[in-house]
């Protein structure tokens, strides 16, 4: 090919400013040219990388496996939808072995290694408290569903969120005014002699006392006790309800004890479903809970009045009607936590679309656009129910579901409403710096 | 070592069956490293197991029901791990020391011992099994998971990169009872194949049964206890 005009011959030519602006003005306007979207569209295609601390062994794994199910049918449902603004979304799982000193270096190399756009997932306690300095420190939002107060306590700092799950102090005081007004004024609580169990020891009785009713002993278990008969007689007689928050694998026992201690003639029994997640309400010895209630953040079972996006979530998760995995009924979920991986992850989704967050150079917007957050809607994006939520103490607010063990299955008796569970803020995050 | 345990054995060019154990009768004594190594491999999985229970924890004051993870616990666990090697090395000497003071051996210590070790083998080796069964049920499935894209690079070459891990194996009451049975059968299994290779053992030592039988009476002791521990390990409440 000639070049009749002498354009490749530099010795001829002299790039002046106007000629150099020129070519920019093409440059833009081939920018714009429909194949270049295309291009452009790709550059910012690259998946959102969210990492994932899930505890798939210590003493979480049970909790670890279904919150990875249900993270992974989450996030399916996202990318099947168009992804998050757009792009696609990419879960990277680092197993943190339920163990704090690992959790924090599990998030600082999300943050350093893989350069996820946030941390996910974390539930337990110790392990969120472990880890949240080590999101401060590397500012990256570290959004957990542990259920525990530290997050709304503002502990922690401005980089943890817990958007898709009710705090313990909340699903607690949450219980009081139905167990006041349908179980029984005199309530003898049961627990383990540790922070668990202390949840639940220092909130019920205020709650309790603003319904009328009273907590009128409080019995506190080792937590290495494998048998408890021994502590029965310390319950009062004119006890009505019994509250038990037992946990660990003594639980069986615990049960089975009690039933013989009482025989037919006992109390109301109230408890949080904690206690017999991913264990199967059937098993032998459990028989003596039958009529009694529990806590239940979401159903295990299939409900009659269940929503077109429960039974969506439900389908996409993977769990049958008893609440266990589909194709493996022994396999029983952690229904009553796990939802709150599918919402959190909506949260995300949303904050990032409100933000504009394209990558990690935005993780303070989405702090800020996660902390303007007033409220999400029940549906699909929400099946447990509708929430609120408070930007200065990075928590949200749910319903609660209380169920009666009927026929060898939990049914729904009791949904409370949000406000029953709002309390005073303790802080708020938002004065501190990002 | 686990291969002198198999069923069957190569004779004249052709596979044929035999008894478990049945070819240590032409063993060599091992060397202290080897006695040490086979020690170490019954004490650390003893000790895997001693470390997860209320027990141990409570020692410690640790909570097992809020189980601070492994990491807090590395002292305590590097301590236990050395202190049960310790303690098995220590009893297993003795009873040979004694079971040959009770025979009236002239031979040397090293060589008793060296010789008595393989009786360890299937003890340890049925340790590992019922320990670690469980484990291998659910956390094998992870490696099944990881096989098909061994680099995180988005591969799946077995099919196998987005199975669910399942723990319905391991959950119910059928299935623990089906384990604990397995578990329990494979430990007493493993202590009855011991001590019939350690009679053999003997015999080769001693020659004259009286003798023989006379020499195993402090290992015998030994097998009975460590079979209670085994059993009282699958049975005691665990954690982590």
């Amino acid at each position: 090919m000639a070049d009749k005009n002498g354009f490749f011959d530099l010795s001829k030519t002299t790039l002046s400013r106007r000629t150099a602006l020129k070519g920019m003005a093409a440059g833009a306007g081939l920018a714009l040219a429909p194949g270049f979207v295309r291009y452009s569209q790709a550059q910012s295609s690259a998946p959102i990388k969210i990492g994932f601390q899930s505890h798939r062994t210590g003493i979480g794994a049970a909790y670890g496996r279904w919150y990875e199910r249900t993270s992974a049918a989450a996030v399916k449902a996202i990318n099947d939808a168009g992804g998050i603004s757009g792009r696609p979304v990419e879960l990277v799982i680092e197993d943190d072995g339920t163990d704090p000193a690992r959790g924090a270096e599990v998030v600082a190399k999300f943050a350093k290694q893989h350069k996820t756009d946030i941390v996910f997932g974390t539930l337990f306690s110790h392990v969120v408290i472990g880890s949240a300095p080590a999101a401060g420190e590397n500012k990256i939002p570290y959004f957990v569903v542990s259920e525990g107060h530290h997050v709304a306590s503002t502990k922690l700092n401005r980089y943890v969120f817990q958007p898709g799950i009710t705090d313990v102090k909340s699903q607690i005081q949450a219980m009081a005014p139905w167990i006041a007004a349908n179980a029984g004024k005199k309530v003898t609580q049961i627990f383990p002699d540790f922070a668990f169990g202390y949840d639940h020891r220092d909130y019920l009785p205020p709650a309790l006392k603003a319904q009328g009713a009273d907590v009128i002993a409080q019995i506190a278990i080792p937590p290495t006790e494998s048998s408890f008969t021994k502590y029965f007689p310390q319950i009062p007689a004119e006890t009505e309800v019994i509250y038990h928050v037992m946990v660990g694998p003594a639980v069986l026992t615990f049960v089975k004890e009690l039933g013989e201690f009482y025989g037919s003639q006992r109390p109301q029994l109230f408890g949080f479903i904690d206690s017999l997640e991913a264990v199967d309400i059937n098993s032998p010895g459990l028989e003596f809970l039958d009529g009694s209630h529990f806590w239940e953040g979401s159903p295990r079972y299939a409900q009659p009045d269940d929503s077109a996006a429960q039974k969506a979530y439900r389908a996409a998760v993977g769990i049958d009607d008893n609440g266990a995995a589909v194709g493996d009924p022994k396999d029983v979920s952690t229904a009553a936590h796990m939802f709150g991986c599918w919402e959190t992850l909506y949260v995300v989704k949303k904050a990032m679309e409100d933000a504009g967050y394209k990558g990690p150079e935005d993780r303070a917007k989405l702090v800020e656009a996660t902390e303007a957050l007033k409220e999400f809607a029940e549906g699909p994006e929400h099946p447990q129910g509708p929430k609120t939520f408070n930007g200065k103490i990075h928590q949200c607010f749910g319903i609660q579901n209380i169920s009666k063990v009927e026929g060898g299955k939990l049914k729904v008796v009791h949904k409370t409403k949000i406000e029953d569970g709002l309390y005073e803020p303790e802080g708020d995050y938002t004065t501190q710096a990002l | 070592m686990v291969a002198r345990f198999a069923p069957f054995e190569r004779h004249e060019g052709r596979l044929s069956l035999c008894w478990p154990g049945a070819k240590l009768l032409a063993a060599e004594p091992l060397p202290p490293s080897g006695t040490a190594f086979l020690l170490l491999a019954l004490s650390s999985v003893s000790f895997d197991g001693l470390s997860k229970t209320f027990f141990w924890l409570g020692l410690f004051g640790v909570n097992p029901l809020e189980f601070p993870g492994r990491t807090a616990l590395i002292g305590v666990g590097s301590f236990g791990l050395v202190l049960t090697f310790i303690l098995l090395a220590a009893v297993f000497a003795l009873a040979v020391f004694l079971g040959q003071r009770l025979a009236g051996d002239a031979q040397s210590f090293g060589k008793a011992a060296g010789l008595l070790v393989w009786s360890i083998v299937p003890i340890a080796l049925a340790y590992h099994i019922a320990h670690y069964l469980t484990v291998l049920l659910v956390d094998g499935q992870y490696a099944l998971v990881a096989l098909s894209d061994p680099l995180a690079l988005g591969w799946n070459l077995f099919g196998t990169a987005d199975m669910m891990v399942e723990a319905g194996v391991v959950a119910g009451a059928q299935s623990a009872w089906w384990l604990w049975n397995l578990q329990a059968g494979v430990i007493i299994a493993g202590h009855v194949l011991a001590v019939l290779v350690a009679h053999g053992l003997a015999w080769r030592l001693y020659r004259q049964p009286s003798r023989a039988a006379l020499s195993q009476l402090p290992l015998t002791l030994l097998m009975i206890a460590y079979t209670i521990f085994g059993l009282w390990l699958l049975a005691t409440p665990t954690a982590g």
